[in-house]
């Protein structure tokens, strides 16, 4: 188990700046699916598992490898917010059929 | 400088003396990026709407003259002055590359492979592309992807004040040097900056910059291309001032979203926005909807009254004010729906309802994207139709098109009313039921009709759905007003051509052949002309007579004019009864007559084919010989007609639940069928709709005769 500011400091890109990260909580990394994460839940997209015409429409759409995301509401629809630079970004909604395939680094509480 | 001849620094659009008198500048962006908006700014009303040849993909080319009318006051000493500029607004795309039908028509725009009808095809002068400041690096993909098109650019930021809300400052200049092409900042919905654009695109040329082509590539040199040209005034570490106002926004955001996209506060706010705006469309509209019909009948009153009798005068007043304005009465409907809707869409509210209509839709098939033209289709198929373009999967398109008109649009509202008042009389809250269950019966059987086309003829996968979701703002009425314009203008294109000529055919169906007038019209006339002499001091052999009373006097002219009245509607309805139509309406009787429609009511079925108001009409001049169906009199004399026996009604309770059946489920617009064979591109599927909706209807309609009769 690693604690927060470690990994953080260990991969900076990964931070999800617009959340507390309640330095000093029992916290870890782990892959959690999107469908099963809690909203507020903060993390950057680890691996996915669509169909290519999927794939390719949500990268364009901003989901790239490695951007950082914060989950805003599970279920249908399943809706985060694709964290950018300086808060700028965009919000996304996905049907669960596509969140079920879609993979995000994590912090666990 | 490049050794590539377009990459010239020189090489620029719209400034030398032999530069060709029409530019073409192509619109490229990400959807939500405001290009809708700067279009409308550009452009304003000086637009045309059509569409790409092939596809059903809707185009908008705006028109811009820069010596006269410059768009907020631009710079009328552009070297471009006394040119005009046609702008494409292309479809909103997250990347050229998807396989995608919007992607390929920009490609092919781009490309100089296709134009909007009516422009010609070649490749476009220069390209206009739009990036949204507060969400830049995916922008600047698609910037990148159109630098390699090898097009004069010029890059347009939008939502700069929103990006300095969040404490990004694009440098234009620091950006221009890293794309290699024209940067204006600007805000569209307050017009900041647009006035830049025009002076801009004059000097627009084709980057000197090679962006990579592969996807990980472009996106690092987005993020290269941000990092060099934007500067960061509040850090976004949590507690700052810019910081904090943006996360307790995003915080209400997420408040928002989850109650609107809730199973159950989701479904209840949507009933409650849906009850509101067709509470003010059917409120608000019906204050214009008088005016047309007052317009429209005085209109047709004037030719009957300036024209001499004949053929010319019944067929300019009946057929073509008369089929016009049964038609274009239904505008201030359409209009208002369209302006709602697109408040709706503005406020970020309609990307949320989407998805919770694809929660419902979905195990029919059909995508959130459907309701929409659902909605639209409650006022009129036509617009509906036309709105199912939005609808990526061409498979989810087609069922949504197929079963779009079981919707009850306002048409069927006139039919509506006069079964219920014939059902229901002196019961308003059954009355309000049966309306409520007819609305309900059009949308279940479109669900119920979606779901079979799915699993057979349209069958395959359901794309799931991937939306972008705005952020919540206040709409712009500017935008709004625009929309309304382009659908109010679409469809009355489409009243002036289509309807236009299937009003003019029914029409002669229906006046054609001319008979004489019956023995009872001649007997009545006769009668009144008496009166009207007796009153002149004149007996009917022309001896002279003793002269009336004041009082006598008002006692004959009522007597007159009920006369004359009772023998008007005698020859209607002997002129109908052996027009084509009436002619018609007998021939085809067998087939409605397990429907318990006699002639008449065939007939009213058959007319009702040009607008479905119209078998009130229809009925009104069969059974009572008179052209208005509103006064609550001659819905009394429809309610009481009998068939030729004279004794049997013509709607007793079976038929009257049969033809209200009949009305909510069959396809009775040839319109609306000329519509679907044009959005879904083919005469089959239009050929399709009818015999479904029609063996729907007719089985429907035929149970509810046995069960009630």
């Amino acid at each position: 188990m690693s604690r927060i500011d470690d990994f953080v400091e260990d991969r900076p890109e990964s931070r999800c700046d617009r959340v507390s990260t309640r330095a000093g909580a029992g916290l870890e990394w782990g892959v959690t699916c999107l469908i099963d994460a809690q909203p507020g839940m903060c993390g950057s997209v680890a691996r996915t598992d669509l169909d290519a015409k999927d794939a390719a429409l949500l990268r364009a759409m901003g989901l790239s490898p490695n951007v950082r995301v914060r989950v805003c509401r599970r279920g249908t629809p399943c809706i985060l917010e694709i964290v950018g630079r300086e808060g700028c970004g965009c919000r996304i909604g996905l049907a669960p059929e596509l969140a079920r395939h879609i993979f995000l680094d994590t912090v666990i509480d | 400088m490049s050794e590539c001849p377009r990459c010239d620094d020189s090489v620029s659009v719209g400034t030398s003396a032999d530069e060709i008198a029409v530019r073409t500048v192509a619109l490229l962006g990400n959807p939500n990026t405001g290009k809708t908006t700067l279009f409308n700014q550009l452009s304003g009303l000086r637009h045309k709407t059509s569409n790409f040849p092939g596809t059903t993909q809707e185009a908008r080319v705006g028109v811009i003259r820069a010596a006269n009318g410059m768009p907020n006051g631009a710079d009328e000493n552009s070297s471009d002055a006394g040119g005009e500029t046609h702008l494409v607004d292309l479809p909103g795309i997250y990347s050229l590359e998807l396989d995608q039908t919007e992607a390929e028509i920009c490609r092919r725009v781009l490309a100089g492979k296709l134009s909007p009808k009516g422009e010609e095809t070649r490749e476009p002068d220069a390209l206009l592309v739009v990036a949204d400041a507060t969400n830049l690096i995916r922008n600047l993909s698609l910037v990148g992807e159109g630098l390699s098109q090898r097009l004069p650019t010029v890059v347009v930021i939008t939502m700069i004040d929103l990006a300095r809300r969040m404490g990004v400052r694009v440098a234009p200049e620091q950006l221009e040097a890293q794309i290699g092409c024209p940067v204006v900042l600007c805000n569209p919905r307050s017009g900041e900056g647009v006035n830049e654009i025009l002076p801009a695109l004059d000097r627009a040329r084709v980057s000197n910059r090679t962006p990579p082509g592969d996807r990980d590539a472009l996106e690092r040199w987005a993020e290269s291309v941000y990092s060099l040209s934007t500067e960061h005034s509040l850090p976004c570490a949590a507690g700052e001032h810019g910081s904090a106002r943006w996360m307790a926004s995003s915080r209400l955001t997420d408040r928002l979203d989850n109650l609107l996209t809730h199973p159950i506060s989701g479904l209840l706010s949507f009933a409650v926005v849906m009850a509101g705006l067709f509470m003010v469309i059917f409120k608000l509209a019906t204050y214009p909807m008088d005016w047309i019909e007052l317009v429209f009948a005085r209109l047709g009153g004037l030719i009957e009254g300036t024209m001499p009798e004949g053929i010319l005068r019944e067929f300019l007043a009946q057929g073509v004010v008369g089929g016009i304005g049964a038609t274009v009465i239904f505008l201030p409907q359409i209009c208002l729906l369209f302006f709602l809707i697109s408040i709706l869409e503005d406020t970020g509210y309609l990307a949320r309802a989407a998805f919770l209509m694809d929660r419902l839709l979905r195990p029919f098939g059909l995508p959130g994207l459907s309701f929409v033209p659902f909605l639209s289709s409650h006022a009129c198929a036509l617009p509906g139709i036309m709105s199912a373009r939005a609808i990526p999967d061409r498979r989810e398109k087609l069922a949504t098109i197929l079963v779009a008109p079981f919707m009850t649009c306002s048409a069927r509202i006139p039919v509506y009313v006069l079964m219920i008042s014939i059902l229901f009389r002196d019961r308003p809250i059954a009355a309000g039921l049966a309306f409520v269950g007819c609305y309900a019966l059009g949308i279940g059987a479109g669900l119920f009709s979606a779901l079979i086309a799915r699993r057979t003829i349209l069958k395959g996968p359901s794309r799931p759905m991937a939306l972008e979701l705005p952020t919540y703002k206040v709409p712009s009425l500017r935008t709004a007003a625009i929309a309304t314009y382009d659908r109010g203008m679409t469809f009355l294109k489409n009243a002036g051509t289509n309807i236009l000529a299937i009003c003019v055919v029914l029409w002669w169906l229906s006046a054609f052949p001319h008979v004489p007038p019956p023995g009872e019209t001649v007997m009545l006339r006769d009668q009144a002309q008496t009166i009207r002499q007796a009153m002149d001091g004149v007996a009917a052999n022309g001896s002279p007579v003793v002269a009336m009373t004041d009082a006598d006097k008002a006692a004959a002219v009522a007597k007159i004019e009920e006369l004359e009245a009772s023998a008007d509607r005698a020859e209607a309805r002997h002129a109908l009864s052996n027009s084509f139509a009436g002619r018609l309406g007998r021939v085809i009787e067998p087939v409605f007559r397990p429907l318990g429609f006699d002639w008449q009511l065939s007939v009213g079925v058959l007319t009702s084919f040009a607008a479905r108001e119209v078998f009130v009409s229809t009925m009104a001049v069969m059974v009572a010989g008179v052209d208005d169906a509103e006064d609550a009199g001659v819905r009394d004399q429809i309610a009481h007609a009998t068939r030729d026996d004279g004794v049997t009604p013509i709607f007793t309770e079976a038929v009257a639940w049969s033809a209200l059946v009949f009305y909510v489920l069959a396809m009775q617009c040839l319109p609306t069928l000329a519509v679907t064979a044009r959005e879904a591109g083919g005469v089959k599927w239009a050929v399709l709709q009818l015999a479904w909706m029609s063996v729907v209807a007719y089985a429907a309609a035929w149970v509810v005769m046995r069960v009630v009769g």
